[in-house]
């Protein structure tokens, strides 16, 4: 069962190594659904001013890049539907060990002390992400409002 | 006035509006207080909540499809507090600030806070510091109004090549400034109104200017534009007022 998850997280891990398809997910976990212009929007303002700020890339490239590999590559991981024709972007849920994958990357990619997303995943991986659920996928939970409203991080927290 | 191309400041004020322009904050929550700042702008404002922390948040601007460009909260605190001294009087040369204005020119403002019109001014001024040549021609609603800032406009002409302009009334003679010219003004229009151009040194990509009327006491309507067209009149016109 936690190898199960394991290949899970590392595939994930994988599709998510781009920082613009974490802020996807990440927008996407609270909305569920975006156009792609507003997700377009939110990676572009992540790097000029938000926390991915110092990355240098046109806006126009965010959006190509973003329609021709990001969006695709998450579709292919099942992580969301994109349709093209109306341009809207719809979230389809993770599993708890990746929400909490998810979770943790979040923290490195905003934490002031900048974590190594390798070693947020050796931790998630050496403390075993998957014992306090079963390995059935729960697709619904996609829209939990993780950590809002609280200043508790994350499971990387007290490592 | 002879001109067939500007009649009065409040023309060529309403000219310098564009289209209107849509803010969208991310971020854990609309901060109320910045809210207020970017509510005094005539622009569509949208909050999307992300689970960062605030001082990851950020703001962007964008004009229909056209991205314009983001803004920090790092600044947060300089939205709500702006730099009021010039950029040539102060260490702060970066304002977060400064950025909006220029992101949201063309776009109304109305402002009941004298010190945030002179934030906003700034954003005129510093560019014209930057470049350091070139004419910036300054309105005061009167000449007396100008003493306060006779030592921060001396320090102006002290570090740069730039020749300033002052328009007002005349009720008040300041003393003679190297590259400091003063135009009295006698048609009363100006002391309603605050203008601050730069003459971009002749290159429309610097041209700029900032009008506002003090439509009520304490109460100022106005406009930053980047229009090279709309400076040059507005120079024009401030030039044929004192003739």
């Amino acid at each position: 069962m936690v190898t199960g998850d394991t290949e899970e997280v590392s595939h994930l891990f994988q599709v998510l190594s781009h920082p613009h398809r974490r802020v996807v997910v990440y927008y996407l976990r609270e909305h569920e659904t975006a156009s792609f212009a507003t997700l377009a929007e939110t990676v572009t303002g992540w790097i000029e001013a938000g926390p991915g700020r110092g990355e240098s890339m046109t806006d126009r490239n965010v959006r190509a890049t973003l329609h021709h590999a990001h969006l695709p590559a998450l579709a292919e991981a099942g992580l969301v539907r994109y349709d093209t024709d109306s341009g809207t972007v719809t979230f389809l849920g993770l599993s708890a060990a990746a929400d909490e994958v998810v979770d943790a990357s979040l923290d490195a990619d905003t934490s002031a002390a900048r974590l190594d997303l390798e070693r947020v995943l050796a931790a998630v991986d050496e403390s075993g992400c998957g014992q306090s659920t079963d390995s059935t996928t729960s697709e619904s939970d996609g829209s939990v409002n993780r950590g809002s409203g609280t200043d508790s991080g994350g499971p990387g927290d007290g490592n | 006035m002879e001109t067939d191309t500007a009649t009065s400041l409040r023309e060529l004020r309403d000219r310098a509006r564009g289209p209107v322009k849509r803010i969208t904050t991310f971020g854990p929550e609309a901060y109320a207080d910045v809210e207020s700042v970017l509510g005094q702008f005539d622009a569509t404002l949208t909050h999307e909540y992300l689970p960062i922390p605030e001082s990851d948040s950020y703001l962007t601007v964008r004009s229909g499809d056209r991205h314009l460009g983001s803004v920090s909260a790092a600044a947060l605190g300089d939205l709500r507090d702006p730099v009021e001294r010039p950029p040539w009087d102060t260490e702060t040369r970066e304002s977060a600030y400064r950025e909006l204005v220029s992101l949201l020119s063309g776009t109304t403002f109305v402002m009941d806070d004298r010190r945030r019109l002179v934030a906003t001014a700034r954003e005129i001024e510093d560019r014209a510091y930057r470049h350091g040549r070139g004419r910036l021609s300054v309105t005061f609603q009167s000449l007396s109004a100008f003493r306060a800032q006779v030592p921060a406009y001396r320090r102006l002409v002290g570090s740069t090549d730039l020749e300033v302009v002052v328009f007002g009334t005349p009720d008040w003679e300041p003393p003679p400034i190297e590259n400091v010219t003063v135009e009295p003004d006698t048609t009363g229009e100006l002391t309603e109104f605050w203008v601050v151009a730069f003459d971009g040194d002749g290159a429309d990509g610097r041209k700029c200017a900032m009008i506002a009327e003090e439509a009520d006491p304490d109460e100022y309507t106005g406009v930053v534009t980047y229009d090279p067209a709309v400076v040059d009149d507005l120079i024009e016109y401030l030039e044929r007022a004192v003739d």
